[in-house]
């Protein structure tokens, strides 16, 4: 089963195009959305996740159609929204049974066990009996993916869920990712390279409504072998190379700055070759450059 | 269904909320009671305080006060979603219909105040002011009818107007304006029924029974009224089948609109702040230029500059508009009502009779307001801010000129009421 998206475009009011033409096919397995901050990430997950409607396009999971069976995607859906709120004076046991029983489960002893389950999955059994709105920003992110895998979805889809985690609740966080294993799809969106590195065996690279680059990590870094050059510099040169060369990626290193420049040859003196990383491919597709 | 009817009840079981205003209805019925300084509804004479036919009274009159607190819970419960940004989890589920059940469990959790009257009036005979020679034996049925007649039937009617305007428009605002306009709309209608020569068709007309209730009583004696308790007969009867049948029409016309779907509001403003975030400011950040001073000059303008803030947030505070509406329309009904009409004489809409009553109310509606912002403004995050902890050592006193402001007349009363809000 794959999920494939085709030709979707999404308008809002105001002339803002977060979709432009979208078209992708997410195999099994976990696939990363990359993009930097209002590239459309949240409208396309959004959309997949039968929340709102594209202006055009079409998207199938295997033999469904999303955007017209959207209970039976609900279904085997898992959606981590981006942010999220939780009513107040619930706790996290009573909550999650709620939402599994909006999910479908009627049986009580079969939904509690579930719950069950997957609250000690993410390590919240201790905290079962607290207050959500009492819990840490991991806490509630662990909650949120809880009630995610509710029903054993197919499809799965979380938006930027580490951000704000401190990087050993991320950690956490991905190792409980990486364990729903690669029967499911997940779709996974992120601002942070790192998160596509660690994780994806596929990924997309989205700007501005469009689709940069999509495939394996491993091929995009390929691609870019011996065309990422390296130099320090001084900080009144950094505009001086931006106007001549193409520079990908400006970075301060001990307090000077760094620059990647993408060029098929040594482009000056003091130019380093480097082997190039998902950071490098992701600046470079943002700049245009392959 | 079960289960979110559980569920709702559970959820609000734990609310503050609930148990202050199930309190402030007892606090309120054991005063009217057991002294003479509060009253409700009309006199009664030599009736016993507690008589069964005074506590049904209470329970169908007392929808007036409930009102708000009803509106909060069925709004709550239409709109729970978006009020606690979970409609994202809840509506990517596959569920299309609001459940029957939350709907009956706020209905159910909206009665609770009303048995204030009950513990109130059990308790009013235990006062040591009380006068123990006006108080009669407890009616059971009385409490029990009176609950079964009037108050389930009355919340169900008004907690389904107010569901189906919060699913309607998804707006807090607008439900309690919502609960304010059936305030306004009962008093009109009385008004105007009053004036129907057929009595039996003025009772049937009152969606709350409490006409019905006084129609049937009227020529009660002391002693029938001391003893009797009002179960569903006759017109009682048919006035309760009627609006409990509105009722449900209402509830299911908003299952009916209700929808699981989002709506794009504000989506796109929320698009353009993200754009923002792409262009980094490349601008050198200039520091330490701005000199720091601490002088009354400075205070002064920390001063007005909190005025200017604090008038534009109240401007902008949900319950400043709704309260101002509230006593918009309040003023527009006395307007056409009052003015005119008293101990059974017409007077003429003269202008100083106009302006008493448009200032009357205005102002009422504000002095309300400012008790209830002197009681919470500042519990909106605001003391988060460093602003309150800044070199001033005080909080800025910028909201009580505004409130003030607002309500300069008042001054008799008002010291007093601030004292308590600030404690």
């Amino acid at each position: 089963m794959e999920l494939r998206i085709e030709g979707l475009t999404k308008s809002y009011k105001g002339g803002v195009r977060a979709l432009d033409n979208v078209s992708l096919t997410i195999p099994r397995g976990m696939y990363g959305l990359l993009g930097p901050n209002g590239a459309g990430k949240s409208t396309l997950m959004r959309t997949i996740a039968t929340l709102q409607e594209p202006d055009v396009g079409s998207i199938r999971l295997g033999e469904l159609d999303v955007l017209r069976a959207k209970d039976e995607v609900r279904k085997t859906l898992g959606y981590l929204p981006q942010d999220f709120g939780v009513y107040p004076r619930v706790n996290a046991e009573e909550m999650l049974d709620q939402i599994a029983l909006l999910k479908g489960m009627a049986n009580r002893k079969q939904r509690k066990e579930a719950v069950h389950e997957l609250l000690h999955r993410v390590n919240l059994w201790d905290h079962r009996k607290k207050r959500l709105t009492g819990y840490s920003g991991g806490m509630r992110q662990r909650f949120g993916i809880a009630q995610a895998l509710l029903g054993d979805p197919r499809l799965l889809i979380v938006d930027e869920p580490t951000a704000g985690l401190d990087p050993g609740e991320r950690n956490r966080f991905y190792n409980l990712l990486a364990e729903i294993g690669d029967n499911v799809i997940v779709i996974l969106s992120t601002h942070i390279v790192q998160d596509v590195m660690e994780l994806c065996s596929n990924f997309a690279i989205i700007h501005l409504g469009r689709v940069l680059f999509a495939g394996a990590p491993d091929n995009a870094v390929r691609a870019l072998e011996g065309k990422v050059w390296r130099k320090s510099i001084e900080r009144d040169q950094v505009k001086d190379y931006t106007e001549r060369m193409h520079v990908i990626s400006n970075k301060l290193m001990a307090g000077r700055p760094q620059i990647h420049v993408y060029a098929d040859g040594q482009p000056d003196d003091g130019f380093i070759a480097v082997d190039p990383d998902l950071e490098d491919v992701f600046f470079a597709s943002l700049a245009g450059l392959n | 269904m079960l289960q979110f009817f559980f569920f709702e009840i559970r959820y609000w079981l734990k609310s503050v909320m609930l148990w202050v205003f199930t309190g402030i209805v007892a606090l309120l019925v054991l005063l009217a009671m057991s002294t003479d300084q509060v009253t409700v509804g009309g006199a009664i004479g030599n009736t016993y305080r507690n008589a069964p036919f005074v506590v049904e009274q209470y329970y169908s009159i007392f929808w007036f006060i409930t009102l708000l607190m009803v509106t909060a819970f069925a709004n709550s419960a239409a709109a729970r979603e978006f009020a606690c940004d979970m409609n994202q989890i809840i509506f990517s589920k596959p569920i299309r219909k609001m459940d029957l059940g939350r709907f009956l469990g706020s209905v159910v959790v909206s009665t609770i105040p009303m048995l204030g009257i009950t513990i109130g009036a059990l308790l009013a005979p235990l006062m040591p002011w009380a006068d123990a020679e006006r108080f009669g034996p407890v009616v059971g049925a009385a409490h029990v009818l009176g609950i079964l007649v009037f108050a389930l039937p009355n919340t169900l009617f008004i907690a389904a107007i107010i569901f189906a305007i919060a699913v309607l428009t998804r707006s807090t605002v607008v439900s309690f304006l919502g609960a304010l306009l059936l305030l306004v709309a009962d008093i009109v209608s009385s008004v105007l029924t009053e004036k129907l020569e057929n009595e039996k068709v003025a009772a049937m007309v009152d969606p709350f029974g409490n006409d019905a209730f006084s129609f049937l009583t009227k020529y009660w004696t002391v002693a029938e009224r001391n003893t009797h308790a009002l179960g569903f007969s006759g017109l009682l009867l048919w006035n309760r089948l009627l609006w409990v049948a509105v009722g449900l029409v209402i509830f299911a016309f908003a299952c009916w609109r209700f929808s699981f779907a989002e709506r794009a509001v504000g989506r796109g403003r929320r698009k353009s702040s993200k754009d923002a975030d792409e262009t980094p400011d490349a601008k050198p950040l200039v520091l330490g230029k701005a000199a720091l001073t601490y002088g009354s000059s400075t205070r002064w303008r920390q001063l007005l500059a909190s005025i200017r803030i604090e008038y534009r947030r109240l401007l902008k505070t949900v319950s400043f508009i709704v309260i101002t509406c509230a006593a918009l329309l309040n003023c527009l009904t006395a307007l056409i009502f009052s003015a005119r009409q008293g101990f059974g004489l017409t007077t003429k809409p003269v202008t100083y009779a106009m302006l008493t009553i448009i200032t009357a109310f205005v102002h009422h509606g504000h002095h309300r307001f400012a008790l209830l912002f002197r009681g919470k403004g500042w519990g909106c995050g605001f003391e988060k801010l460093p602003l309150d902890r800044g070199p001033i050592g005080k909080q800025p006193l910028g909201i009580d000129f505004v409130l003030v402001a607002l309500q300069e007349r008042d001054h008799r009363i008002e010291p007093r009421f601030y004292r308590i809000c600030e404690v």
